[in-house]
């Protein structure tokens, strides 16, 4: 996940090229930071946008950050719930977006996945009042939906044993599944987490969110 | 430069698209009479009428999503008959099996809980579905019952009991009224049609020239008034934006509310008045409604006086069906606050699409508007690339989307 500044940089330049507006801003040796406008132009839902959007992005360099974008046109309301008061959007869950990146990560992609949409539920949820694709509820919960999701699991706490199951060890396909289904592992929820066991990449988010689950847990009960 | 009144003729353009056309009109007509027919040499002395939007020529295409959806036209069948001697589950079968002996309707026929339908293939590859609604005369007492609490009890002269299903195929009268509701509308759409008539006319006529022979012929259900045009505009409106929840079919305004206020309001209004003059009207006088969701009724009253085609006394919402004194068209908007909440949040968009969006200065903002309020594609079908001044939109998929976030 982590970029150097010769693979950012290439990242880079792919963007400006598709993305005229935006030019580069400053280099140093753990950020490269870019501004400009870009120019949202998608359609969901009988929704078509089409508006311009002065931002910042910020991509980290040798650290195991994600890139973030900044509203620097104070085009999003203040009070819009995904905002953060210095202007951050928040576009998804970390656990989100490092799972699509796992191979490798791509700037453009990102843009087109997670920025342009961002502004699309935005300029949708201000006309019709709903979230046209949902929107992840605050905090560790909204981590431990992403997992839902993945693990087809509705139910939040299982799917927090799950989480649990995949932290504390090995696949063990014949041990009855944690959801209490009754099933074993591998004929139930075993399916769809298995990768989660032998992929240390995907290892690695489950086990930092799920001590992060701990931490925020703990603090809460205190 | 922006040309407002060509703006207005294409959302009339757009809209008229989705009407249904002359030749589905009298193919339906053909063939309900048709039906009707067959149902006498069964030994059922019918009448069958058209009812709702049919009835009114508010009819728009039914179905957001799907195109290729067939029209609605809903019509009573009228038994001759007491409500007190026969039972509806009875009524309803001797309908079913009368239509089930022939074999031209047996094949087309989907029988439901409240209705049957017959569908037919139009000319041009358009479907339409003729919907049965069974009745039989209402009792004179009831009718005598409803007239004692109507503004119009003229109107209640063609009341009729229908069968209601309360649940395991058990059904109960009751009391409806559409050729009412007809007469009702009809009475305020007469001067708008008058108006409009002469104009009209001679347009038809060259565009139809092989259905009819002469001017005359045409019958003046083809003909949409401005008042029917801003009923056709609202409802297509109306579609598109509740297309986009997932519960939009079970919280939409029913096409009867939409039916009765636009032509309420616009009661008396100048008949030689444009489209979108009435349309401005309707929507001002529906934005101030809203207030009502805020206000007690004595509040509300004081600041806009007696204002009664929507009532909400004591917090219960109420639109009164003007042929059926016991009707409350709002029922729903008492059982589920989302309702009324996302009606009046219409409302405001509708204004904003389609009374501020026909003003803003760039073409491009105005068919970006068009989409939105109709729908991308039904804009592209009419207009093709006019105002268009960007390239197609790329996709988000809703299933696979990005969700906002937070993390603390």
């Amino acid at each position: 996940m982590m970029l150097t500044i010769e693979t950012g940089m290439q990242q880079v330049e792919a963007l400006l090229h598709s993305y005229n507006g935006i030019h580069i801003e400053e280099v140093s040796d753990d950020r490269i930071s870019l501004k400009g406008t870009i120019t949202v132009n998608r359609e969901a839902l009988n929704f078509h946008l089409y508006k311009d959007y002065d931002i910042q992005i910020v991509i980290p360099i040798e650290k195991e950050e994600l890139p973030y974008v900044i509203d620097v046109g104070n085009q999003i309301d203040v009070h819009y719930p995904h905002r953060y008061v210095d202007g951050r959007l928040c576009l998804e869950t970390d656990t989100h977006i490092e799972m699509r990146f796992l191979d490798g990560f791509s700037l453009i992609s990102w843009v087109d996945e997670y920025v342009e949409p961002y502004f699309f539920s935005y300029e949708y949820y201000q006309k019709y009042e709903e979230f046209p694709f949902g929107e992840r509820s605050h905090g560790w919960m909204g981590v431990v939906e992403t997992y839902s999701e993945i693990f087809n699991e509705k139910d939040i706490y299982k799917t927090v044993l799950l989480m649990k199951a995949i932290f504390m060890g090995n696949y063990r396909g014949h041990v009855l599944c944690p959801c209490s289904s009754g099933l074993k592992y591998r004929k139930c929820h075993g399916i769809l987490t298995k990768r989660f066991y032998i992929d240390d990449r995907l290892k690695n988010i489950v086990m930092q969110d799920y001590e992060l689950l701990l931490k925020e847990v703990k603090l809460q009960s205190e | 430069m922006k040309n407002v009144a060509d703006r207005q003729n294409d959302i009339i353009s757009i809209i008229s698209k989705l009407d249904i056309s002359p030749t589905m009109y009298k193919n339906a007509e053909e063939k309900y009479k048709a039906i009707a027919t067959f149902l006498q040499e069964c030994g059922i002395e019918a009448n069958m009428y058209p009812q709702g939007s049919f009835a009114f020529g508010t009819v728009v295409r039914p179905n957001v999503k799907d195109p290729d959806a067939a029209y609605d036209l809903d019509f009573i069948c009228q038994v001759k008959g007491d409500k007190n001697k026969v039972k509806p589950s009875e009524l309803r079968r001797r309908i079913e099996d009368a239509l089930n002996s022939s074999k031209v309707y047996e094949e087309k026929l989907v029988t439901y809980e409240e209705c049957f339908t017959i569908e037919y293939a139009d000319i041009n590859g358009i479907h339409f579905k003729i919907d049965i609604v069974p009745a039989v005369d209402e009792s004179l007492e009831t009718i005598c019952k409803l007239k004692n609490q109507s503004m119009n009890p003229n109107l209640l002269n063609t009341a009729i009991a229908i069968p209601k299903h309360n649940g395991d195929r058990n059904y109960s009268w009751i009391t409806n009224n559409a050729k009412g509701f007809r007469e009702w509308f009809d009475a305020i759409n007469k001067p708008f049609l008058e108006a409009s008539k002469t104009l009209h006319r001679q347009k038809i006529f060259k565009e139809n020239s092989a259905l009819y022979d002469s001017v005359e012929e045409i019958p003046h259900e083809l003909y949409r008034t401005q008042l029917q045009r801003v009923i056709q505009i609202l409802k297509y409106h109306r579609d598109v934006f509740y297309s986009r929840f997932d519960d939009g079919d079970d919280i939409k305004p029913i096409s009867a509310i939409l039916n009765y206020v636009v032509a309420e309001i616009s009661k008396g209004y100048k008949p030689y008045c444009s489209v979108f003059e009435l349309l401005e009207y309707v929507l001002n006088e529906l934005n101030t409604y809203s207030h009502r969701q805020s206000l007690s009724n004595t509040d509300f009253v004081k600041q806009f006086g007696n204002r009664y085609v929507f009532n909400r006394v004591d917090g219960k919402w109420k639109i009164a069906n003007p042929a059926n004194p016991e009707d409350n068209l709002a029922n729903k908007w008492n059982e589920n606050s989302r309702i009324p909440k996302k009606f009046f949040r219409w409302v405001h968009l509708a204004y904003e699409d389609l009374i501020k969006g026909i003003n803003v200065d760039d073409d491009q903002e105005f068919r970006l508007i068009l989409e939105n309020s109709f729908g991308v594609k039904n804009v592209k079908d009419t207009l093709g690339k006019k105002y268009c001044r960007i390239e197609m939109p790329k996709p988000i998929i809703p299933q696979f989307a990005a969700k906002p976030f937070r993390k603390s």
